[in-house]
Formats: C-alpha cells, structure tokens, sequence
C-alpha cells in the first residue's frame, strides 16, 4: 500500500489519538470555564476518553500500513497502543485526586497529551515525527511533574525534569540529524537498507556519520530510560512529584524510549557493528549496579523506588543486547521480553507509589520505609498488595517479575552466540543475577516493614475509592500475570514482528546462532 | 488430580481456609491443622508403599500438564510443565516431610499464642512448598517450589521467633535469594543449551531431559556446577556460607527449626544430587574434591563450635552444620554406596535432629532458657523427658544399633574408599564423628544429670504442661523415637528401593563420564587427569 496523505485516511486511523486530544483540549476549557463545581467531572471525563479511545482503537483492522506521511501501523503500535490506553486507566484511577482542585483540568489535559504521545511513538515511522511524538510525551509531563502538588518541591523538580529533558531531546535531535545525513533520509524503514550497507563497509565516511548518529540519538533515549548515565535526574524528581506522578513517570517515558530505541536500533546489527553493542552493554551493566546500590542506601521510599527504576532499565537493556532476532524462537526474542517486562514494571512500579500516595501518617503523606510499620495489622488488603508489588519488582518466582526476568535474562543467553562475544553476554546475565540479588534485600525491607514489624501508631489510608481502586487493580493484574504470563508475553511477542521481517533474513541469522554457539560457549 | 497433587495442593487449600476463619471456629484452627498434616501423611505413606511396588522404572502419581507455553516447536518456544512425580528419592523425602510436619504442628499448640490463625495458615502454606519441591519434575516448577517454601518460613521466623526474629528471618531470606538467583542463571543455560544440543527447539525444563545430555564441554559443566554450587550450597549449608544457618535456627520458633533443619536444609542436598550430580557429571567430577574439603571443614568447624555452645538450641544448630558435612561428604565420594548413604543420612538427621529441636523446644517452654549453665539434673525432674533426649543424642552422635550410625559409616566407608577422595577424607571426616560424641554427650550430661539446677519461678507450667511431658509432647516425641530405632536395625527399608533408582538416575551418568578415563589412578592426582577427557 502506498503512502498515502489523505487526510480522511489519516484522521480515521488516528482516531484513539484524536479522542485523547480532543478531550485534553475540552478540559482545558473546562478549567478556564469554571473554577469550582465543575471540577469534579474533570478525572471522570479523563477516564471516559480513555475508554473511548479504546473502543476506538478496538474498532480499527490491525494492519501493517503506513499513512499519513511517516506514521506506520503494525504490531509494535499496536502493542503501544493497548497497553498505553490500558494503563492509562490505572494512572487516571491512581491520580485521581492528586493534583489541587483547582488545577485538576491542566493536570488530566496533560495526561491525556503525554498518553497520545507515546501512543504516536508506536505509530511513527519518521524521524522528524518520531522526535515530535517524543516531545509529545516528555513536555505534558513536566507540567505534570509542577501541578502535582503545591508547594516548592514539584517546581523545583519540574524545572529541573524540565531542562535536563530538554538537554536529553537536544542530543537526540542532534543524533537524528546526523542519521539523516548518513541515510539521506528521515524515514526510519526506509533507511534501514541504506545504513546495512553503511555498516557492512566500514571504511565509508558514512559509517563514522551512521554510527555517531546512533550513538548520540541512543544517549537521548536512555534519558528517557533513566539508564545510567542519564539517570541522576530521577531520585529528586520522583521525590518532588506527587507518588501517583512517580508511578506515571516509572512507565510512560520508559515505555516511549524503549519504543524509540528499538526503531532506532532497527537501523543497526551488532553482528556488523559490534561499538554499539559494548555501549549497551555498558550502560546496562551500569544501570543495574549503580541503580541497585543508590537504591540500597535511600531511606526514602520514593528515592529508593526512582533508582529501583534505574536498575530495571538495566535489566530492560539485556534484552534489548539480546535483539529480536539474537537467536529463533520466543525466548531469543528480547524486544518481546523487554516489552512484557515494562509492562509488568510499570504496574508494579504504579502499584506501589499509589498505595505511599494513599497512605499518611499523622496527616503528612507516607515517605520512608519506617512509615510503612505495622501495616498488616491497620489495613491488610493495603499491606498485602504492597508486598505482591515489593515481591514482583523483586522477581520473586511465581510473580510476573519473574517471569519477566526469566525471559529477559534467557533472551541473551540463547542469544549469546550471535552477539560479538558471547561470554560477555552471558557475563551480563550473571551480573543481573547478582544483582536482583542485591534488589531483593532493599524490597524486602518494605515487605519486612509492612507485615512484620509492628507499630502502635501505623499509617493510616485516606478514604478516597479511586486511588484504592487502582491500587487493588494492579495487584488484581499482577496475580492474573502469575499464573497466565502468556497472555501478556504473547502479545509482546506478536509486537516484534515487525523487527524479525525488517533485518536481515532470519534464515541466516539462525544459521549463524547454531554454528557459532557451540565454539563460543566452549570458550578456549 | 491424583494423590501427590492432593498432598501438594490440599495444605495450601487448608492455609487459606484457616487464615479467612471466622473468629467463632479460632479454637479448632490448631486441630483442623494437625487433621490436614495426619492426613497428609497418611497419603505420604500410601505413595511411599506404591513406590516399593512400582520399583524403579517408573514414577508414582506422575502428572504432567502444561503450564505456561510460548511459540511452537517450528519456530522455537518455550514450555513450562506443571510436572510432579515422585521416585524412591523423592519419595523418600516426602515421606520425612509428611512424617515432620503433623509433629511441627502437635508442638505448637502450647507455643503460639498470639496470630495463631496466619501461624498454621504458614505452617500449612510451608508444607505444600515443601512436598512441592520434592515432588516437581520440571526443574523451573522445582524452582518455583524452592523459592515459595521462603516466604512461609520467612513470616514463620519474623513473626513468631525470638528477640531477633526480623533479623534472622532477613538474613535467612537474602542469602537463600542471593544464592538461587545465580542458580536460576544456570538452569536457564542449561535449557536453552539443552535444546541447541538436542536440535529441538522448545526450550524445556524437563529434569530427564536435562540429566541426560550429551555434549556439554568441560568448561561449562564447571561454571553450571558453580551456578548450582551458589543456590544449593547456602540452603546445605557448606562451611563457609552457613553463617545464616545458626541464627534462623536458634531464632525461629520449634516447628520452624524442626522443618528448617529437617526438611529445607535437605533441599540443598538433594539439589545437588538431582541437578549438580547428574546434569553436570564432569562438573561434579572436577569439584569432587574441593567440595569435600569444604564438607571436612563444615565437619570439624561445626562440631568445635558446638562444643562450646551455651544455648543448647544454638549447639543443635551447629550440629546440623557439622551433619550436613557428612551428607556432602557422602554424596562426593561420587560412588554408589555414598550416595545411598548420603540419602540415609538425610532422613536420619532430619528425624534426630528434628527430635533435638523438639525436646529443646519443650524444655524451653517449661524454663524459659536455654543455657545450659542455668539448667541441670533435669533427669530428677523429667525422667521422660531424659530418656527421649538421650536416646536422640545417642541417634545423633552415631551409636551402633540406632540409625545415625548405620548413615554416618557408609558415608565414611564411602569417603575412604572413593577414587576421587580417599582414605584422608575418611580419616579427617572421622574425627567429626569422635568430636561429635563430646559435644552432644556434653550437652546431655550438664542438662540432665549432676545436681538440679532450675532458673527461679520455673518450672512454667501455665497452658496445660506438667512438670514432665504431657501425653501431647510423648505422641509427639514417640514415633520419632521408633523410627530411630527402626531405620537403626533395617535401614535397607530406606535403602532397597532407594539404590536402583540413586544407580539409574545418577551413578549412571557420573560412572559414565569417570569410564571414558583409561585406568583410575591413584586418588590424590585423579582430579586434575580428568580435564583433557572431559572436554
């Protein structure tokens, strides 16, 4: 089918986005419209949008086409797509009554924005829109950030959110200009001929121009990621922004830089260009342990979540080394991995910042891990649910976090031998390992805080039903993927369908992966 | 649904109708328990006949469905099986389970006082874990089950331990985490391997499947035994990792000590004899030695530090260290009689030392210490109560005539006369035997005998005790007592079923690999000849 710019077209397959947008733009009038009263309608108008957007979305064949001049149907948008509407439900529930009342219309115009956003970084296929839609995506959530609550702190870690990200969307820019240059063109499938033969001849001045584009582009996106070394923004931004904006902020950028970063990658092949390769297998290995240690030492709940976040976009980053087509089959499948495990991630994540959002302790809301003491014993349902988060970001079998992890860390070990060196792979996975590990020990306190230790004078949970609502949501989510993880991991693995088809012929690769492996894993 | 997925899942059942009971049945909860274990064991015993009869070809109440599957074989997936079964190994154990848990749970009805409800609802959710583990035959449901049986215990020690409760039930969580994290690492290695080696491409996690592979270089089986060595060498524990060991078993409460030290420590050796020992037979081989060091030195440290115990629940505790030596050192001869005596050996010191917890416990309940320096000439005050105890001491240092002993000589028959170890690994492991008899025979003697010594205001005899044991405490005690002695004079009701399946499953794959070398020789250099073979 050929590109097509009929308007009419376009706007029919955007309708899910134009419902968002549309709604952002109505409750923006609806703030300036009225400051009281009205303001009550504002979360429930959101939530109505969202599950329009779904039916809509529902509504439409599931095709791979583009249209629109540099947007692309197919399966990875799709996945974008669900899964951003589905969770935006849980972070309408969750955010509720988060931002002050007279500011609620901003806060979910907002919402709604940032959710189109990532919705149009599944769909792009360009980089000028690719760039714009992760714009998209980042600005509402700085607003976010600032409107979450009153009082210094959110302005502070608004500001700055704001110009590191902007910092962030420079470098990214940059680095697209340069891929512009080294392709000659901005669209993203369209250039993927073009730079295979770049990398296959590295001796070409394009090569150096290709490989920096990628190199400063991916440095953008793991600002996004919160993947060391662009990480040092999240423990005080996470801390300054209101809990359920926290939860927000642990799913929507993420899943936007790991969309963005498997197109861009699309446009590379470690088993030509092995640079890149060392550089994510770096910043992975990085991510994990700085993460993991700086969470370790937070006596702040939130501090300690915002690196926890660092760490698992570590784990995210394996699978990404481990590519989509690293070895046949589901479980040399990363992206698909990657894909479930951001998923589970941010409803675990979301969970547990939801829950400290509901919680006070007398009067001033829950913060440190002593707040959480003697839990069990004031709200069980509450304590329970926070321990099935702590227990699933931990990766404790069976939860979804397990699950997770398994196909994460089993993506790169059945990949291991069509990557450049196959034992650093693997050695990847042991430093993971070892550091789940080391995740294990800050998680439990949390747990040991919530139904061991008692307290005379526990935390008590703010009536308010939405917020709960989402809370027992997640957790409801989190048990349904124990036992059924297939229904997610089967849909991100339909969702890398796209990348098995783009790269090179599978054939090939698969022959590679069996002859190589053996002599690899032998070692010398 | 047949009966080893009953005994699985009906604990589990119970826990949970136990923890949502309305507050007018609280009063039955400890019997509705004790009822669920009884009949538990009951079944136990009715699959433990079924495998005398099966013998060794087969599994008993074997159940395979499906459990989570991705792709298909075309294109490459995944599958997870919901896979038990049981063998005489297995069996074996589960039968020591299913014989612990109804007396963990008879010893807790004058403990726990307080939450009694979520106690037994964790002591049942611990037993489904339990017999899950053993049971499971797919080594990722396996996992699943290992990693479970850690939350029971771990609100089992931080709720209802001692002073230190939360402390220990961390530590005890942490190290075991810490360890089988690693673990997993390899077993996913292993099955991805698995499936490149055997050209199939469902990835599984099918135990016969991977204790039956061809083709795995030296060099990984070294690195996957060290994956497993990290995960199964904590829960043992092995000397120098057993530090977590002490401190849980002093601080959790009876039932918890008597199924930590009787049941879960065996999920370490029993990982090494399901997984270590015939998936990576050259891996095993190459650290035969080492690991008998590390055994040796489990042997003599523990014994010396027991030796200078006060708490006489600490000195038990330590005790299982220096025990679980003798089960490595057992199982790292690497021949046939060591590995059925390192299977006795786990049976026997989960009834002996199960039993030293237990009469422990009931002397704790009685005076509120444990130091042997406040306490003495029990014997004057609870003669029944020293007759148990010795006997069990008796059990546990190894006398002729009761079942330590038959355990702890084939162990070191089989040490001294391995090709891979030899006659010094015999004759240093022996001295734990010797240091043994003195720390054990110590402890008895100050608490039973010599002039009495009671700490003021005790004997407490609040909740229905008397001054000796109750008839509750003998019931409980008893059939410990007599399976001492039974498995004393005919261990070969353990042992007969157990050596054709111990030969098939894992002598098999070990003697296998240890064939392909022309001629043994002599044993201190064997180790280092293996490596140019192996490959």
């Amino acid at each position: 089918m050929p590109p097509t710019l009929d308007i009419a077209v376009s706007a029919a397959r955007l309708l899910p986005e134009l419902v968002l947008i549309v709604a952002g733009c109505g409750l923006l009038l609806l703030a300036t419209a009225s400051r009281n009263g009205a303001m009550r309608l504002v979360p429930p108008a959101a939530l109505a949008a969202i599950l329009v957007a779904l039916l809509a979305l529902r509504a439409q064949p599931l095709d791979e086409s583009t249209f629109g001049g540099g947007l692309a149907a197919g399966a990875l948008a799709e996945f974008v797509r669900v899964n951003t509407l589905i969770m935006g439900v849980l972070f309408v529930l969750a955010n509720w009554t988060t931002p002050p009342e007279d500011e609620r219309g901003e806060f979910f115009a907002m919402l709604l924005y940032s959710l189109a956003g990532l919705m149009f970084v599944g769909l792009s296929d360009n980089l000028l829109v690719l760039f714009v839609a992760l714009e998209l995506v980042s600005i509402p959530s700085y607003v976010m950030v600032t409107l979450s609550r009153r009082g210094p702190a959110p302005l502070e870690a608004g500001t700055k959110y704001f110009y590191l990200g902007a910092m962030a969307a420079a470098v990214t820019a940059y680095g697209f200009s340069f891929l512009y240059g080294a392709t000659g063109t901005v669209g993203i499938s369209a250039g993927v001929r073009q730079a295979a033969s770049i990398l296959a001849d590295p001796s070409s001045p394009a090569y150096g121009v290709l490989t920096i584009g990628l190199v400063l582009s991916i440095a953008g996106l793991l600002f996004k990621l919160a993947a060391v070394p662009l990480h040092f923004y999240v423990a005080d931004v996470y801390q300054g922004a209101a809990s359920p904006v926290a939860g927000f902020l642990g799913f929507v950028p993420k899943l936007a830089g790991l969309a963005a970063l498997f197109k861009i990658l699309s446009l590379t092949d470690w088993r030509v260009s092995p640079p890149l390769y060392w550089l994510l297998w770096l910043v992975a290995a990085l991510s994990m342990t700085v993460g993991n240690i700086l969470a370790l030492r937070q006596s702040s709940l939130k501090r300690m979540l915002a690196y926890s976040g660092v760490a698992h976009a570590g784990y995210m980053l394996v699978g990404i080394i481990a590519s989509p087509i690293g070895a046949p089959g589901v479980l040399g499948d990363g992206y698909a991995a990657v894909l479930y495990y951001v998923v589970v991630y941010g409803i675990a994540n979301l969970g547990a910042f939801v829950l400290l959002a509901l919680l006070r302790v007398n009067g001033r809301p829950c913060e440190s891990i002593r707040d959480l003491a003697g839990l069990l014993a004031r709200h069980p349902l509450l304590a329970v649910t926070m321990s099935l988060m702590m227990l699933t970001l931990m990766g404790l079998p069976p939860t979804p976090g397990f699950w997770g992890k398994m196909s994460l860390f089993g993506s790169a070990l059945a990949a291991a031998g069509s990557t450049p060196d196959a034992r650093a792979t693997v050695a990847l996975v042991v430093i993971a390992a070892l550091n789940s590990a080391i995740g294990a020990a800050y998680y439990l306190r949390v747990v040991a805080a919530c139904l061991l230790f008692e307290n005379d004078q526990p935390a008590e949970a703010a009536p308010l039903d939405a917020p709960r609502t989402g809370a027992i949501l997640c957790g409801f989510l989190l048990l349904t993927f124990t036992f059924a993880p297939t229904i997610l991991m089967s849909s991100g693995r339909a969702a890398t369908s796209g990348f098995r088809t783009l790269t090179p012929p599978p054939g090939a690769v698969v022959a590679r992966t069996l002859e190589r492996e053996p002599a690899a894993a032998n070692g010398p | 649904m047949n009966a080893l997925d009953l005994i699985i899942f009906l604990p589990l059942v119970a826990a949970l109708v136990v923890w949502r009971l309305p507050d007018r049945f609280a009063a039955a909860v400890p019997h509705i328990a004790l009822g669920v274990s009884l009949a538990t064991l009951v079944v136990g015993l009715a699959l433990w006949f079924e495998i005398g009869r099966a013998g060794q070809a087969e599994l008993v109440a074997q159940h395979e469905v499906s459990w989570i599957s991705l792709g298909d074989s075309d294109a490459g997936g995944l599958t997870i099986r919901y896979h038990v079964g049981l063998d005489a190994i297995s069996g074996a154990l589960v039968l020591l389970t299913a014989t612990l848990v109804p007396l963990a749970v008879a010893c807790s009805f004058s403990a726990i006082t307080h939450r009694q409800r979520e106690y037994y609802a964790w002591l049942l959710a611990l037993t489904s874990g339990m017999f899950g583990v053993f049971a499971a035959r797919d080594v990722l449901l396996f996992y699943v089950f290992f990693e479970f049986t850690l939350i029971p215990l771990y609100f089992l020690i931080g709720i209802w331990g001692g002073a230190q409760r939360r402390y220990a039930a961390n530590k005890f969580f942490l190290f075991t985490f810490a360890g089988s994290v690693i673990t997993f690492a390899g077993i996913l290695y292993l099955a991805i391997r698995a499936a490149q080696l055997t050209g199939d491409r469902m990835v599984t996690f099918d135990m016969l499947r991977l204790s039956s592979l061809p083709g795995l270089s030296l060099v990984e089986q070294r690195w996957l035994f060290i994956a497993f060595f990290c995960g199964f060498a904590i829960k043992v524990p092995l000397f120098p990792l057993h530090t977590w060991l002490p401190l849980a078993h002093t601080e959790a409460p009876t039932a918890g000590s008597v199924l930590l030290a009787g049941v879960l420590l065996k999920l370490g050796t029993y990982g090494f004899l399901r997984f270590a020992l015939p998936m990576t037979p050259d891996g095993a081989i190459w650290w035969a030695q080492p690991m008998a060091w590390l055994a040796i030195a489990g042997i003599v440290y523990g014994a010396l530090v027991s030796w200078v115990q006060r708490d006489i629940k600490k000195l038990v505790a330590y005790s299982s260290v220096s025990h679980l030596g003798f089960c490595m050192l057992g199982m790292f001869s690497l021949l046939p009689v060591g590995l059925s005596g390192s299977v006795l050996y786990m049976i026997n010191h989960g009834l002996s030392t199960g039993a030293l917890f237990l009469v422990v416990g009931m002397v704790y309940e009685r005076y509120h210490t444990r130091d042997v320096d406040q306490l003495g000439g029990l014997a004057l005050r609870m003669p029944i109560l020293a007759a148990f105890l010795m006997l069990f001491t008796f059990s546990s240092v190894g006398l002729p005539g009761l079942n330590g002993f038959v355990s702890e000589f084939t162990v070191l028959f089989a040490a001294f006369n391995s090709p891979a170890l030899g006659p010094w690994f015999g004759a240093l492991g022996a001295t734990g035997i010797l240091l043994g008899a003195v720390y054990m025979l110590y402890m008895a003697g100050k608490l039973l005998f010599g002039p009495l010594r009671e700490p003021p205001n005790t004997p407490d005899l609040a909740r229905g005790l008397t001054r000796d044991l109750t008839r509750r405490e003998i019931a409980i005690l008893a059939p410990l007592a007599v399976l001492v002695v039974l498995l004393g004079v005919a261990p070969r009701i353990v042992t007969d079923p157990l050596d054709p399946v111990l030969d098939a499953q894992v002598m098999r794959r070990i003697e296998g690999r240890s064939a392909r070398r022309d001629a043994p020789p002599p044993a201190l250099v064997w180790s280092s000849s293996v490596e140019p073979s192996g490959t």
